[in-house]
């Protein structure tokens, strides 16, 4: 315990105490901060408390008389808004249902002021830092620990791909704007995908938008949106994408093929959070998380000034780089097998499965068209086999076909 | 009260584990507050506000407990029963009287054995 104490203790815990009794108060506050154990800070109300309680004390140390409320029903404010929080009452208070009372209100402890509160005062809390220091190292740990449940549309298990999943975990709960980068198939689109549902946007829409789809004339009305009459054609108002996507996420995918006309109105829009239609002056307030994607270089791009170098660095909030097939090693086997599975469940025929020889080749693969290949070739195999077991016959790899 | 010891450190030195420095700022707190305390109470129990009394001479008390100042542990414990319950009033200005009197014992017993105690 005390090598995990130790571990943990870097960060100090936090001691609220609230006494009136400036005094007594001081010399706690004193006596413990001799331990370097704690970090303390005395009160002489609950409300001057509350008005530091951001601070997320692990402890609370109430006397039982204060100004305007006393300790037991501190506690039960205490409850209502944290069970995390550790209360201790310390008091001259002897009344039997006080003290009952407090206990059934969750406090830890009820010590008696006397000659020898202080030092069980100190018993006391060294229990508790215990228990404390414990679950905060839990805490950490079930934070390193990847959810893999949460990623169930991702399949692999290497080394390359859980370096992907650590990076999604880490911007799950923010907004921050993050470039999905990687090679054409690598599955660009289902890591925005399930970065969008494992936040806290998860009930609002997610709008995948992609670019080098679009004619680039079309781009601005489709991401912007428009008015009647903004242009010739323009018969009535239509809402872009950025607007639907508000208080959700939008995805833009290949956003290196953007024309350049338009990479400068989106700057503007993701500096500005603020979004207005082509043909009005009315400028629409934006809660977006943006995910962008692309398979090609930007910054080859902005060398070549096809790309906005400030568009550029807006969009390196936060980059995640998805690793092509071929550095995944056994992940190929486990995709092949898992796409093998649900093509032969969603076609409803029997089970199949791969000869040794047939993996030993699809693991030889360079997969140049990455998890969209391996598919298609596995999807491809299992419609051709006529047996249960594919087998390298089965198999035909695109660069053949070319 | 010539001669005997009003104050006895040994529970604060003993809390305190021999750290000096705290023993002194405790002394320097109960100096600067008590007095002060003390003016309070006399304002209070004039306005009759018992509550307010009451949860001041629970923290004299403590103080005092503190300092060691065992003497005065029962007119301390009776003053703050009193204003409590709201019983025996009319005793309250004659306890008061006699717990500022020893108090003001107390601080010249600290000005002259304690003054050079934390240098």
């Amino acid at each position: 315990m005390e090598q995990t104490l130790e571990k943990v203790i870097s960060g100090l815990i936090k001691i609220f105490i609230v006494e009136d009794d400036t005094m007594f108060g001081e010399l706690m506050k004193l006596k413990l901060e001799e331990n370097h154990l704690f970090d303390v800070s005395l009160f002489t109300s609950g409300e001057e408390m509350y008005r530091e309680f951001h601070e997320q004390p692990d402890i609370v140390i109430l006397d039982y008389f204060l100004p305007y409320k006393n300790g037991v029903q501190i506690i039960k404010e205490i409850n209502d808004i944290s069970s995390d929080i550790s209360v201790i009452l310390l008091s001259g208070q002897k009344n039997v249902e006080v003290v009952v009372e407090a206990y059934n209100l969750g406090a830890k402890n009820y010590i008696i002021k006397n000659e020898n509160s202080l030092v069980e005062l100190e018993n006391c809390l060294r229990n508790l830092c215990d228990t404390i220091n414990l679950k905060k190292e839990i805490d950490s740990l079930k934070n390193q620990i990847i959810d893999r449940n949460r990623y169930s549309s991702i399949v692999g298990e290497s080394q390359p791909i859980q370096q992907v999943f650590s990076l999604m975990q880490k911007i799950e709960k923010s907004d921050v704007l993050t470039l999905i980068t990687g090679e054409s198939g690598t599955g660009k689109e289902v890591v925005a995908k399930t970065v969008h549902y494992n936040s806290s946007r998860r009930k609002k829409p997610f709008v995948a938008i992609n670019i080098a789809a679009i004619p680039d004339d079309l781009i601005e009305s489709e991401l912007f949106g428009y008015e009647k009459g903004a242009f010739t054609g323009a018969n009535g108002r239509r809402v872009g994408k950025f607007e639907q996507a508000n208080h959700g996420t939008i995805f833009l995918d290949e956003i290196g093929e953007i024309d350049l006309t338009v990479q400068k109105k989106l700057l503007r829009v993701l500096q500005e959070k603020k979004v207005s239609r082509l043909g009005s002056n009315k400028e629409i307030d934006l809660d977006v998380r943006v995910i962008a994607a692309t398979n090609q270089s930007l910054g080859k791009l902005v060398k070549e000034r096809k790309f906005r170098e400030d568009l550029y660095y807006r969009l390196q909030g936060f980059l995640i780089h998805l690793p092509p097939l071929r550095e995944r090693g056994n992940d190929i086997i486990i995709l092949a097998k898992h796409f093998l599975s649900e093509f032969c469940k969603s076609n409803k025929t029997e089970k199949k499965s791969f000869s040794s020889d047939t993996l030993m080749d699809l693991m030889h693969y360079t997969w140049p068209g990455n998890i969209r290949e391996l598919k298609s070739v596995v999807e491809r195999a299992c419609l051709i086999s006529e047996t249960e077991k594919i087998t390298q016959g089965d198999l035909i790899f695109s660069e053949a076909i070319s | 009260m010539e001669g005997q010891k009003l104050i006895d450190l040994s529970y604060l030195e003993q809390v305190c584990g021999g750290n000096k420095a705290l023993v002194v700022k405790m002394i320097d707190l109960f100096v600067q507050q008590t007095p002060q305390q003390l003016k309070q109470m006399w304002e209070l129990s004039a306005a009759g506000e018992w509550h307010k009394f009451f949860n001041i001479a629970h923290k004299v008390k403590s103080s005092l407990a503190m300092m060691g100042v065992k003497s005065l542990a029962t007119p301390m414990e009776n003053l703050e029963e009193y204003s409590k319950n709201k019983t025996n009033l009319h005793t309250v200005p004659d306890l008061l009287k006699h717990v500022e009197g020893t108090c003001n014992h107390i601080l010249e017993e600290i000005e002259k054995d304690y003054s050079a105690f934390g240098k």
